[in-house]
């Protein structure tokens, strides 16, 4: 028990995870909803310990969040869809 | 598109049904393509022409488009091969500096290794969009593309890989990169306005 325990949580304490790798790896797959049902319930049982990595997902999904909502989305010019169109309506009174 | 096997027919379209899909499945991605265009080029002009030209060429091989399959990332397929091939080649600013190049470089151990111990998350929620849109702006175009299509326009990885003609562990290896350099652009961004 004790060793499946340090090997899911490491060494309680610790400032350095020894899966810290795998852990970045699973906990980003599960932010950009990738994971598999095992590596989600791997990662909540990890991170209830793992202070290193609770921060890793934290700061990952604070990083994520703000580029969906702080990279301004531009509008397309005006113009420009009609101006596709009618270049696209050319193209088939060619062919 | 650029092999042969890419624009084989598998659909046959009359001028009716393109039309149709042009206007339900195609133009309604026109925002999201003008941002993607734009975030590469990073001029009103460049975006226009290669939206402008992405269409034309959806047009032209619409026949290797399978109706009710992803439209979006068809086009953004094309889109991103547009600008590789054709943009890039007349671009004003040309590539500096060769991909393989970078992903060599950037292979070292040191953006491999977790950076975070001095960025908090804290900080990154203090920072408004200029800086994180200037962080991802800063970063070269192959790193810029993953976390544009993965965290902007949320491509699932089997989609990426598709778009960008990689497998999928080169997807999550590039993405890990990107992420990476991100945060140490953040970092600097951090210390510099001393939130530490």
């Amino acid at each position: 028990m004790s060793s499946l325990f340090s090997k899911l949580f490491g060494k309680m304490g610790n400032k350095e995870c020894p899966e810290r790798d795998k852990c970045l790896d699973i906990l980003n797959m599960v932010l950009d909803g990738e994971a598999s049902e095992e590596q989600k319930r791997y990662l909540n049982l990890h991170i209830d310990a793992c202070l290193p990595c609770l921060n890793d997902y934290n700061l990952e999904k604070a990083i994520k969040e703000l580029l969906l909502t702080k990279c301004s989305k531009i509008d397309v010019p005006n113009g420009l869809a009609e101006a596709i169109k009618s270049k696209l309506s050319e193209q088939v009174d060619q062919s | 598109m650029s092999t042969e096997e890419e624009n084989k027919p598998v659909q046959q379209y009359s001028d009716k049904e393109k039309d149709a899909v042009f206007e339900k499945e195609f133009f309604p991605h026109i925002n999201a393509m003008y941002n993607f265009a734009h975030r590469l080029t990073f001029d009103e002009d460049d975006a226009k022409d290669l939206v402008q030209d992405t269409f034309m060429k959806a047009y032209r091989f619409i026949n290797s488009f399978q109706q009710g399959t992803n439209a979006k990332a068809w086009l953004f397929r094309i889109l991103k091969n547009s600008f590789i091939n054709d943009f890039r080649k007349k671009s004003k600013q040309p590539a500096k500096v060769d991909y393989q190049e970078v992903e060599s470089y950037y292979n070292s151990e040191k953006v491999d290794k977790p950076i975070t111990s001095d960025l908090r998350v804290e900080s990154v929620q203090h920072m408004i969009g200029d800086e994180i849109s200037n962080a991802l702006n800063a970063l070269e175009v192959d790193f810029r593309t993953v976390i544009i299509l993965c965290d902007l326009e949320g491509f699932k990885y089997d989609e990426m890989a598709k778009i960008l003609d990689i497998p999928i562990g080169t997807v999550r290896s590039r993405l890990h990169r990107a992420r990476n350099l991100l945060k140490e652009k953040l970092r600097d961004y951090a210390n510099k306005m001393g939130y530490k």
